[in-house]
């Protein structure tokens, strides 16, 4: 009931006074998907756990195609901290794997939009997963040229940023003293948005532990998932590549 | 097993890479500054991709879209994971696409929204709840999945099964899959 009074009762010039919490508070109470998650509204709901909903897409691009989405509202994905992300991967690929069998397709598609421009439709972080057959039309990816000397300077550009994201490897150090200057300049600015970032996220300790214990296990583990694969027709469906 | 990926034959593309991942310009760009993440073992599809792995990649790709935002002022970004050939996957490797979009690019990418059959809506419901209601699929969103993993719990639950008997014969996936084998 309140969030329909509050979706009437609020005029624009209320919106321009409003704080971006408040804002965000607002379109958290108007949110289609937060209502579904809250059981409000109704939708096909094919699975749930604590954090994220799958449910079917009512406007699906092929027969089962399904929303993955947090339960918390966030409204794009660079709001989400990483373990956020993490967890609502599993449900992803739990989600793909389901639709692989269920569906008897063999393909499937995973496709998040970020932003207007790139097709987002709802102020709410959406992972959209559905199957893909031969032919179908859907996601056609178009083909850019790009010559040596456009990938050099698109290379430039990023590199030293992603290096400072990653942290520096090896193998990059001589070219990032070419760069020094540059990306001393720019530490500061990156380093008050990490903190930021940190700060809002407070997941940047857990992240370097887990990946540590994930090299240790990665090697062991490889060998039981390629057995795992075997039982499954996926081994059928990565074969499909000529 | 011969990978252009694994042998680095696209070494001059990348960007970064860790223990987990690569980083590099996508080998056949769709956009300008379309960027791919590959897996550093190789898995050809999403569905052999450990979660831990599959996290940290989407982690990444979250945060490269945030640098293309910042760096190459694009307007949006579609973050893609092509799985399986009919998917038009092209590398058999798998891998996350991040491709940039600006307002004015007419790419059309996305589809037409057109609203479902309710009845279809119901009867995909259904296939799709017995699916993940299989027996194999519910150790992946049990309460400890870091000490378990995800792939090697559907292996035992399945052997078990396996083993047990032919009593749910019914919804197990794997034996409607080897019936249909001649």
């Amino acid at each position: 009931m309140s969030d329909e009074i509050a979706g009437r009762e609020i005029s624009e010039e209320d919106l321009k006074n409003m704080s971006p919490e408040e804002i965000a508070e607002l379109q958290k109470q108007n949110c289609i998907f937060c209502k579904i998650a809250s059981k409000e509204i109704p939708a096909k709901i094919v699975h749930e756990d604590e954090n994220t909903m799958c449910i079917l897409d009512i406007n699906p691009a092929s027969e089962g195609h399904i929303l993955v989405y947090p339960k918390k509202h966030y409204m794009i994905l660079p709001h989400m901290p990483d373990d956020a992300i993490v967890s609502l991967f599993k449900s992803v690929k739990l989600m793909s794997h389901t639709l692989l069998k269920a569906m008897q397709c063999k393909g499937t598609t995973i496709f998040i939009a970020n932003g207007v421009a790139a097709g987002q439709r709802a102020p709410h972080v959406l992972i959209h997963v559905f199957p893909r057959r031969e032919n179908d039309g859907l996601v056609q990816l178009p083909k850019y040229e790009m010559n040596d000397e456009q990938m050099g300077k698109l290379k430039s550009v990023l590199r030293p940023y992603i290096n400072q994201v990653f942290g520096k490897r090896v193998k990059d150090a001589e070219f990032v003293d070419k760069n020094n200057g540059a990306t001393k300049k720019t530490e500061k600015d990156e380093d008050h948005r990490h903190k930021e970032a940190e700060n809002k996220e407070h997941h940047k300790p857990e992240v370097g532990k887990t990946i540590k214990k994930d090299n240790k296990k990665s090697s062991d583990e490889k060998d039981k998932d390629d057995k795992s694969t075997k039982n499954i027709d996926l081994d059928d469906i990565a074969r499909l590549f000529g | 097993m011969e990978c252009i990926i694994c042998d680095k034959k696209y070494e001059k593309n990348i960007l970064y890479e860790n223990d987990d991942f690569t980083i590099m310009l996508a080998v056949e760009p769709s956009t300008n500054g379309h960027i791919q993440i590959f897996s550093k073992n190789h898995y050809t599809i999403l569905e052999q991709v450990p979660d831990e792995t599959l996290g940290k990649m989407m982690a990444a790709a979250n945060k490269i879209s945030m640098l293309l935002f910042e760096l190459l002022k694009v307007h949006g970004t579609n973050i893609i994971a092509n799985n399986g050939v009919p998917a038009g996957q092209k590398i058999p490797h798998f891998s996350i696409d991040i491709i940039p979009r600006r307002t004015d690019d007419n790419l059309k990418i996305d589809w037409a929204l057109k609203p479902a059959n309710p009845e279809a809506l119901d009867s995909v419901h259904r296939i799709i709840e017995e699916g993940i209601s299989a027996p194999e699929s519910k150790p992946i969103v049990e309460d400890k999945p870091k000490e378990i993993p995800a792939e090697k719990s559907i292996v035992q639950e399945q052997q078990k099964k396996m083993h047990e008997s032919d009593k749910d014969k019914r919804s197990n996936y794997y034996h409607k899959l080897f019936e249909r084998i001649p």
